[in-house]
């Protein structure tokens, strides 16, 4: 649950340095995006928000599950809005904090998974 | 309304928004608050024992019965609501018999005891979500009427709100602050994009949920007028699952204490919501089960047994209604607008969204006078109309939700013992409301705009800042008691309470300064 959240903010990052104006405001040494950066950001954020429904639809079902990611999503991108008003110079360290977490966490999760697996076999 | 396509949804928009903005933005709020309804009466009510989960629920069936058994021997159905998910008591429900009036009541049970609470008399959380489709003060159809009216002018406003949005997905994440008009623009649509399928689907299932009211004739048409006839439609589109027939001989019924291990050897210990013994000392008695968890967005399983031999007779998951894909499709959708579904998370993230779409429509107020008074500004006349509407705007966005905190403290400061407490509660919030509402007017020569949205302000901040305060004077249930004995739903409470008198104090602050630099 707190890994598809965290996508979820995530995504709406990506979504929003995808569009040239929030670019340019929080990528302070370029005047400018260019097609390439505006394509990455867009595919990196969509496919967060893929990653995240996987994640929401095998916890809650289909239906519950698309209701999760609605409302996470609506709550986060008002969050972002606000960081890019407020708090432009702080989206690319929050970027990277939430990659960092999202690994760790996904690690953690895989080596919960994996001690299960021995623990099961022994 | 002329112009081109767009000009034209772009007129449709400002009047459908606007001409009803009151009334939507007074169904938002208390719509939003009543998805806290069940914490909102325990924090009403703080004669309720303290939350213990923990207590067997064999055990409190059987408090249950005995409490029944004194307080309702001769009602014709008993049931038991247990304390677990969000019901935060035991409590004791049954139905007087048709000889004594065929009422509902109900009790609340201290669990170490096995007495009932004597509660004070309140409206609660209930009466506040209750608002929220039947307004107040009206019969009951006509506040299904102008709630199904105010639904269909909100959802006009957001589907011309989409077509007229020129840069919906440019201007996202947008918000200038501090850009007048332009500001405001883009915090209502920063409130109305981002939350557009809480908005669309709160607005749509509101529709849907009211639509027997709101379109009588289509029953009316297929099933005529007498109301014999119009139970026959309810009974075919709401169908109960199957239960022994209707048979009044006298009979003796099961205890439902008989029942638990069975109901307990499929669903395992302490998994049920509410058990019910409907048709009480007659044949045609059943035992109704409910499980307190949900199946996705839909309501959890439920069970029938005979309430004679014993014998289940329906079982939810096994042999579920059948159903016709439009009473499929009406049943998502009112589950999507109730949220029964759920848990604390999703319930805030709810509870956000509502906040969002009220600030839609209060942004939506705002802007429609700002860009008045800028065009006003410039010929140099100021209408009175639009003074009127300025001043209407503040009793209505700051004024309710002021009200709604004179509601709650109308809860700990009218004496316990005094006749028709719980309506004048409610009448202590509409008075406040009115009073907000006037109040501004009256006071509009002596006070500019700026320091009486600052009035109320600071005034909302007080009262919700001293309702912990409130709590602590009146009650035995203070915030430091609650965090200390864990109690999560009165802390809650009052932890929001102050959180909310902080936004509004930060909003008066964010004024004043812009009072000052105007100076």
């Amino acid at each position: 649950m707190y890994i598809a959240s965290l996508l979820v903010f995530m995504s709406c990052i990506l979504l929003s340095l995808s569009i040239k104006r929030h670019y340019v405001s929080t990528i302070t040494q370029s005047k400018k995006s260019n097609k390439y950066s505006t394509m990455l950001f867009r595919l990196c954020g969509f496919l967060c928000l893929i990653f995240s429904f996987i994640l929401l639809f095998n916890l809650h079902g289909l239906a519950l599950g698309l209701v999760y990611l609605a409302a996470i999503f609506s709550v986060a991108s008002l969050i972002q809005t606000l960081l890019l008003s407020y708090l432009a110079n702080w989206i690319n360290k929050i970027l990277l904090v939430l990659a960092i977490i999202i690994t760790v966490l996904t690690l953690h999760k895989k080596l919960d998974h994996f001690q299960t697996l021995v623990v099961h076999l022994g | 309304m002329n112009g081109t396509f767009r000009q034209s949804m772009n007129w449709l928009h400002t009047w459908s928004g606007l001409l009803l903005s009151s009334l939507l933005y007074f169904i938002f709020i208390t719509g939003t608050v009543g998805y806290f309804d069940k914490e909102i009466t325990h924090w009403m009510q703080p004669e309720r024992p303290a939350i213990d989960k923990k207590i067997d629920q064999q055990n409190i069936l059987k408090m249950a019965e005995q409490h029944l058994n004194i307080t309702a021997p001769d009602a014709q159905s008993w049931w038991v609501v247990f304390p677990i998910g969000r019901s935060y008591s035991a409590i004791t429900w049954w139905q007087e018999s048709d000889e004594q009036g065929g009422k509902w009541k109900s009790n609340t049970l201290n669990l170490q005891t096995g007495e009932a609470v004597i509660t004070r008399e309140t409206g609660g959380g209930k009466t506040l979500y209750a608002m929220h489709y039947l307004l107040h003060y009206i019969p009951k159809t006509l506040g299904y009427w102008i709630t199904s009216l105010c639904a269909m002018f909100m959802f006009i406003a957001l589907i011309t709100g989409i077509i007229v949005h020129k840069k919906i997905f440019k201007e996202f994440f947008t918000f200038r602050p501090n850009k007048k008009q332009r500001s405001w623009l883009d915090i209502h649509n920063i409130f109305s994009v981002l939350p557009i399928p809480f908005h669309l689907m709160i607005t749509y299932s509101g529709l849907v949920f009211l639509m027997f009211s709101s379109m009588p004739g289509v029953i009316v048409g297929s099933y005529g007028t007498s109301m014999e006839k119009y139970s026959g439609f309810i009974e075919s589109v709401f169908q109960k699952p199957a239960h022994p027939e209707h048979n009044h001989e006298p009979a003796n019924t099961l205890s439902m204490l008989d029942l638990m291990p069975e109901i307990e050897s499929r669903w395992g210990k302490n998994t049920l919501h509410e058990i019910g013994l409907e048709g009480r000392g007659t044949a045609g008695a059943h035992v109704q089960v409910k499980h307190h968890e949900y199946s996705g967005i839909s309501d959890g399983e439920e069970l029938v047994y005979h309430g004679i031999t014993g014998e289940l007779l329906f079982d939810s998951m096994k042999e579920p209604h059948p159903q016709s894909a439009s009473k499929k499709l009406y049943n998502v959708l009112t589950d999507l607008h109730e949220g029964n579904f759920a848990g604390i998370v999703l319930r805030w993230l709810y509870f956000i969204s509502g906040l969002m779409g009220a600030g839609m429509i209060a942004t939506g107020m705002v802007l429609w006078a700002t860009k008045r008074r800028e065009r006003s500004q410039r010929t140099g006349k100021v209408s009175t109309g639009l003074q009127w509407v300025e001043y209407s705007n503040m009793g209505i966005i700051v004024g309710l939700p002021l009200a709604i905190a004179v509601y709650f403290w109308a809860n700990r400061i009218i004496p316990i013992d005094f006749a028709n407490r719980e309506n004048w509660e409610i009448n202590s919030l509409f008075i406040t409301w009115g009073i907000m509402l006037i109040g501004p007017l009256v006071l509009a020569k002596k006070y500019s705009p700026l320091s009486l949205w600052i009035k109320q302000l600071v005034l909302a901040s007080a009262l919700y800042l001293l309702l912990p305060v409130l709590n602590a004077i009146t009650s035995d249930k203070s915030l430091v008691s609650a965090l200390l004995q864990g109690d999560w739903v009165m802390a809650g409470f009052d932890i929001t309470m102050i959180l909310l008198g902080l936004s509004f104090g930060y909003a008066a602050r964010r004024i004043m300064k812009k009072m000052k630099t105007k100076e």
